[in-house]
């Protein structure tokens, strides 16, 4: 079997897959702004797919975990800079489906629990792709019932004190799969 | 040379044909088994899905979804990095391996994949995983615990 592959992309159709960076905004009177401290972004939704493509002999994603980090290379499992070092993304799943690329949506509710993530604090996926599977599973292709996907809302939580600047990171899918 | 008995448990599994880089694996990370009947399997040879179910397992008092081996084992090894893990796999236990990989957004760049390591446990009798062993080859550390 071949590796997951898993993209991150947006949660509305024709599901494109996102561009880094993911930008958190303030929506004030129809307005974005820049998240202030001690405040909490706007919402952004996003999925994870496995296997968008339907290729076959693709790997079901195994114990999925997101996290950010401080960003690529020397620094891809770092955790020191501010979001990724004080958790202030928060994330937790919204919803869950599988065939919706080559069907009518198929999406289903699900309400977890809110984390706040960085390093090795992450979050769990609690449920899986498939209907009824409390498992942190995307899966990938089984008899035409894969192309799964986790639907997830993040956001910023804010410290009061934090530095009026630009800041960037990592968002981190880990998971686990066989040959 | 194929030094496998014949009738062994290792000749009956599939062999898989793709190295491991076809597979999209560095040559340093695989997985060999011993089984019970002394016969050998390595990842260079086989897929691990082939010789393997999925089952839902209780680990740390949470549910997690891992690929038992069907075959009786005697003994598993991961590597990865240069970093080698060997589980004898006592009665009445079964053992689950996989590939530990991530999947990163990284602002100006883009989604960046990768392999970050290697996974190796062991499950009692009653669905419980009773060790575990993860090789990360970012850092060369290998953590895990034991019941």
């Amino acid at each position: 079997m071949l590796a997951p592959d898993i993209t991150f992309r947006n949660v509305s159709s024709p599901w494109d897959p996102i561009t880094p960076p993911l930008t958190y905004v303030q929506t004030v009177a129809g307005v974005q702004l820049p998240v202030l401290q001690g405040t909490q972004s706007d919402i952004q939704a996003i999925r994870i797919y496995n296997n968008f493509a339907c290729n076959p002999n693709v790997s079901n994603a195994l114990n999925v975990h997101i996290t950010t980090w401080d960003g690529a290379g020397a620094a891809s499992h770092t955790a020191s800079t501010l979001v990724p070092s004080q958790h202030w993304l928060h994330v937790y799943e919204y919803g869950y489906g599988e065939n919706s690329v080559n069907t009518v949506d198929v999406f289903t509710a699900f309400n977890g629990t809110d984390t706040a993530v960085g390093g090795t604090q992450q979050y769990l996926i609690e449920h899986a792709s498939d209907v009824g599977d409390l498992t942190p599973t995307i899966r990938a292709y089984s008899n035409n019932s894969g192309y799964g996907y986790v639907h997830v809302i993040t956001y910023l939580n804010v410290p009061s004190n934090a530095p009026a600047t630009t800041l960037l990171w990592a968002t981190s899918v880990s998971y686990e799969y066989t040959t | 040379m194929n030094t496998q008995l014949k009738g062994t448990i290792a000749e009956t599994i599939k062999k898989e044909h793709l190295g491991l880089r076809e597979r999209g694996l560095p040559e340093h990370s695989y997985f060999e088994v011993e089984f019970a009947d002394n016969s050998k399997a390595h990842e260079r040879e086989h897929n691990w899905s082939d010789i393997s179910e999925e089952v839902l397992v209780k680990s740390m008092g949470r549910v997690k979804a891992v690929r038992l081996c069907k075959h009786p084992l005697k003994k598993i090894s991961i590597s990865h990095a240069g970093q080698t893990v060997t589980l004898e796999v006592p009665p009445k236990h079964r053992a689950y391996q996989a590939i530990i990989a991530e999947s990163v957004l990284i602002p100006n760049q883009g989604t960046v994949n990768h392999i970050i390591g290697r996974i190796v446990g062991l499950v009692n009798e009653n669905g419980e995983v009773v060790e575990e062993r993860s090789i990360n080859g970012l850092t060369g550390e290998v953590f895990g615990f034991k019941n």
